[in-house]
């Protein structure tokens, strides 16, 4: 009931930033990067070694940065807010809580245990301890099964490998599906493009840890080019790279090969070749901006897409990554963790959708404008 | 004689709306050969699936250890698993629970979407405002961590652990908001056109004019849609079942137990082909089919 | 390419600028082969406004496009005649020495000045790539000389303009970009292909206006590809009458409108209402539709279905070109004299 009335409240609130006056969402905008600067900057610097380059960062945010994208920020803050809430709440209604499972657990000693870790009975009452200790200590807080850990020491280790096993793959999907698309809506309906485009179908719609799985029998077992699984060298980056980028490059070859197909028969092309400019010139001068832009705003579902997909590839390659501990802290209630990847994940999508956003509009300038 | 040629449609003058549009992009689909075929194997798989497991003579779950990883014969058409469970009747059975899962939850995402869609798009302003805003924050949101989350919620519940439909409404629930995009997109043109003017002119009620007059206008593009969401709920949930979190027995289930099981040493190699075959091509099938449908209604995408 | 295809040309003198000869283009379609541009043959002289009537798919734009290679590929081609421009085919050159022609001498302006600019680039690069590719210059002189005939062509401040991007220009500044544009490498032919249709008619009358100023000044030729018989009499020299593919009357523009020697032009006339100064009418008022040029050659005259002047013998066969006068044809059975 009561969680009800906070997220009809949350929803609320989100809703309104519509029709913030200008100075509020200047302001509150501004305010909100530069809490994050200092979120961010606190653990190696301290209060005070992050206070000073936040008030900077929020100074220069409040004096620069366009209207709609301080708006944004806004919408997002309080979107990544209410998503710890949704996520709260849903591993509450999960029957089971991170204590039962302990041995000879009676309701004292449970009682107890959800005092010491901070796991109140209730889920919004959990919210506002877990905000409270974000925001005001900066962690976030002890894993609920691993003992004496905290979410930073557990997730910590696991960020990099995701983050490099996902910008390799988005690396990948971007610069082969750009390439085969282009080229594919270059000239529409040629064997190259029925070529391509049956490819990029089977890639769609083959799941990626089948492919993944003969990738291993061929490549690691039969052949011994990679190793099988595990973490290590750039090695055991590449296949699981691969794999994950194969689905999206498929996709981004599909759009780029539209959009290549669209701008093409603009008006604006045959004026390029009024002109007399050769076909290279037409090609990736006046078509390539046009082109690549549905690709653009399809980066941002990519990368959700990418980062959490390697759930499933990291699985499969039995990579320490992220995924494991999102995963393993759902089915064990885990909270904190649960949270901590989500946080941590959501919060670093949105950021690149903001920037992919900004991307799209300094390559088409009629949404520049708009910003 | 060009006196005797027939009347010639001018340019300008575009075809009666209506029957003949229809009409034409059935012709048009008629012609795409990969969309023919990916209909003919569609339907094809869904039968073999729900009729073939009666006349199999096994039952899916039936263990029988003596006869594990047995390979493809007359006795196991598609071979035995770890367990000796009868393959061709596994791959079956997970087929019926792959497709009901992708439509089911396609019709979800398709009810929701398209309502949510226009009433948002009817009424625009504010409310148009408001709706799309909660879109964008559910849009923000990766969605494998909801669906993660709701799985371990639906499969720690006695109650719903063994129902299958708390999976199609959470699989349903994540997939509508593009639909409610594309929708509200359409319903906006629409609703100023005159016919929708005349209907409120004779005192229509919003939801009449709504359900009566604007939706059978979106329909070709909410079904095109829709047979594209069925492949990528298909796609999903063989994901969360490769996770360990997904039902009991579906083409997921059966592709990830095969992955766990083959090795060089002995490829049982009939354990990763049978439910990859079925389920690339009902996957291929649909995704032909729905690029089919978009080319035939939607010719300004054509190539 | 036959030759024999090709009606014979009165031989070019030196004062034509560019020589058309029984030019004919395919199209491959769905629906078969197409035959849109129909052995058409004209010639321009240095200094002269040549305007090119007829309804939307009678085969103007697609006749212009052909001169300069810019048909859709692979579905058009030109499967007959000669384009003869400074003592070279343009038919039978390459595709590298084209570009060279392109927008350097014979240069091409375009209906839609909204879709015709790229809204990606500014309006200083576009100019200026024209510029550096077929003169030579630097990216500086490009720019001043980008500057300089935006001046011309009546866009005030253009140094500080230029460096906007398409859509912050309004509909007739557009029009005005893409004819500096087109004029910045001072081209011998100018092919303007409904250069005001989408624009104001107070903004029409200017752009025509720049157009007039532009050829007297620069002494180059124009192509005027219009269907509005408004703007042929205020602008043009003399006036070709296109009808499903053909050229159907030639004339000097006066003449023409005089006395019609083809009955479609005389209908076209009629069409445009007599009350001096509302000449803008748009020619949609003759009964019927053109005839589809999918159906292989015509057994009849091409107008035979629309014609309020048809005769027994318009059964049988298209007739060919033939004089009215000094500098006049048409593709009539009838007399001068029978066509009203």
């Amino acid at each position: 009931m009561v969680e009800t009335l906070v997220l009809l409240a949350f929803l609320g609130l989100i809703v309104s930033t519509l029709w913030w006056p200008r100075p509020v969402v200047r302001a509150v905008g501004a305010a909100f990067v530069g809490g994050l600067v200092f979120l961010a900057f606190r653990g190696p610097l301290g209060v005070l070694g992050a206070a000073l380059p936040a008030l900077g960062v929020a100074g220069l945010a409040a004096w620069g940065l366009p209207q709609r994208v301080l708006k944004r920020v806004c919408f997002m803050v309080l979107s990544l807010v209410l998503l710890v809430f949704v996520t709260t709440w849903l591993m509450y209604s999960v029957p089971g809580n991170p204590f039962a499972s302990e041995k000879q657990a009676n309701e004292q000693v449970r009682a107890a245990l959800r005092a010491k870790y901070g796991v109140p009975e209730s889920a919004t009452e959990f919210f506002v301890l877990y905000m409270g200790r974000v925001l005001g200590e900066g962690t976030l807080g002890p894993s609920l099964k691993s003992q004496g850990r905290t979410v930073e020491e557990l997730i910590f280790p696991a960020f990099p490998v995701s983050m490099s096993l996902g910008i390799l793959a988005l690396t990948i999907a971007v610069g082969l599906g750009l390439f085969l698309g282009v080229r594919a809506g270059l000239k529409p309906n040629s064997w190259s493009d029925s070529g391509s485009m049956a490819v990029a179908m089977v890639g769609i719609s083959i799941p990626n840890f089948v492919i993944g799985a003969l990738a291993i029998l061929n490549f690691s077992l039969l052949l011994g080019w990679f190793p099988v699984a595990g973490w290590g060298g750039y090695q055991h980056l590449i296949l699981p790279a691969i794999t994950l980028a194969l689905p999206y490059a498929a996709y981004i070859a599909r759009l780029a090969r539209g959009g290549t197909i669209e701008v093409m028969q603009q008006d604006f092309i045959r004026t390029a070749r009024a002109k007399g400019l050769s076909e290279r010139a037409v090609v990736l001068k006046h078509a390539l901006k046009g082109a690549i832009l549905p690709v653009v705003s399809f980066l941002g579902p990519a990368t959700a897409g990418i980062l959490t997909g390697s759930f499933v590839v990291e699985t499969l390659f039995t990579i320490p990554g992220m995924g494991q501990w999102f995963v393993k802290g759902a089915i064990n209630r885990d909270y904190s963790v649960v949270l901590g990847c989500a946080l941590l994940y959501c919060a670093l999508i949105t950021m690149f959708n903001l920037l992919v956003d900004m991307a799209y509009a300094l390559l088409d300038p009629r949404v520049r404008e708009e910003l | 004689m060009s006196t005797a040629l027939p009347p010639n449609p001018s340019p300008q003058a575009p075809p009666e709306k209506g029957t003949s549009l229809t009409a034409d992009a059935w012709r048009r689909l008629k012609r795409n050969k990969l969309a023919v075929v990916g209909a003919g194997l569609l339907v094809a798989i869904t039968l073999l699936c729900i009729v073939g497991p009666l006349f199999t003579g096994y039952n899916p779950e039936e263990t029988d250890p003596k006869n594990a990883f047995l390979a493809p014969s007359d006795e196991h058409l598609f071979g035995t698993d770890s367990l000796g469970r009868d393959y061709f009747t596994r791959v079956l059975v997970g087929g019926q629970t792959s497709l009901m899962v992708g439509f089911v939850a396609t019709l979800v995402c398709l009810i929701v979407g398209t309502l949510y869609g226009a009433v948002a798009g009817y009424y625009g302003g504010r409310v148009d405002e408001i709706l799309m805003r909660f879109v964008d924050f559910f849009y923000g949101i990766p969605y494998m961590f909801l669906v993660i989350l709701i799985m371990v919620k639906v499969q720690g519940d006695e109650a719903t652990k063994a129902s299958a439909v708390p999976v199609f409404l959470s699989l349903g629930l994540v997939q509508w908001l593009a639909m409610a995009r594309i929708v509200r997109g359409q319903v906006l043109t629409l609703r100023d056109q005159e016919f929708v003017l005349a209907a409120r002119l004779t005192g229509a009620s919003d939801a009449r004019i709504i359900l009566r007059h604007i939706l059978p206008n979106v329909l070709g593009i909410v079904i095109i849609y829709a047979t594209l969401t069925v492949p990528a709920v298909i796609l999903l949930e063989s994901f969360l079942s490769f996770l360990g979190l997904g039902l009991e027995l579906s083409w997921g289930v059966v592709v990830s137990e095969a992955v766990n099981v083959v090795n060089p040493v002995r490829s049982y190699w009939w354990l990763l082909l049978w439910p990859s075959v079925f389920l690339a091509a009902t996957l291929l099938s649909l995704n032909f089919l729905g690029d089919g449908l978009r080319d035939a209604f939607d010719p300004k995408s054509r190539r | 390419m036959s030759r024999s295809s090709a009606p014979p040309a009165p031989p070019t003198t030196t004062d034509v600028a560019l020589d058309v000869r029984g030019l004919t283009t395919e199209f491959v379609t769905d629906g078969g082969l197409v035959r849109a541009v129909d052995g058409v043959s004209f010639q321009v002289r240095k200094g002269e406004v040549l305007g090119i009537v007829g309804e939307s798919g009678c085969g103007k734009s697609v006749t212009n496009l052909s001169i300069l290679g810019l048909l859709p590929k692979p579905q058009g081609r030109i499967v007959a005649g000669q384009v003869l421009f400074g003592g070279r085919d343009l038919v039978r050159l390459s595709e590298r020495e084209l570009r060279g022609v392109r927008g350097n001498r014979i240069a091409m302006i375009f209906q839609d000045p909204m879709t015709c600019l790229n809204p990606y680039l500014t309006v200083e690069e576009q100019l200026a790539e024209v510029g550096e590719l077929h003169l030579g210059l630097t990216r500086g002189e490009a720019v001043a000389r980008a500057a300089e005939l935006l001046t011309r062509v009546g866009i005030p401040d253009a140094a500080q303009r230029m460096r906007g991007y398409p859509h912050q220009f309004s509909g007739g500044m557009r029009q005005r970009v893409m004819i500096a544009m087109a004029l910045l490498c001072d081209p011998d032919v100018l092919i303007a292909d409904e250069p005001t249709t989408a624009l104001d008619v107070t903004i029409q009358a200017q752009i025509l206006e720049l157009i007039g100023d532009l050829r007297r000044e620069r002494g180059m030729a124009v192509i005027l590809i219009t269907h509005d018989l408004g703007v042929v009499a205020g602008t043009c020299d003399r006036v070709l009458v296109m009808y499903a593919g053909r050229v159907v009357e030639q004339a000097p523009t006066r003449e023409l409108f005089a006395r019609p020697a083809h009955p479609y032009t005389a209908a076209l006339l009629a069409s445009v209402p007599r009350l001096d100064g509302a000449a803008h009418a748009r020619l949609a008022n003759i009964a019927g539709l053109p005839p589809r040029l999918d159906r292989g050659p015509f057994q009849a005259c091409t107008f035979l279905p629309r014609c309020a002047l048809k005769r027994p013998e318009c059964e049988r066969g298209d007739p060919p070109l033939t004089p009215r006068g000094p500098g006049r044809e048409a593709r009539c059975v009838l007399p001068i004299e029978a066509v009203r």
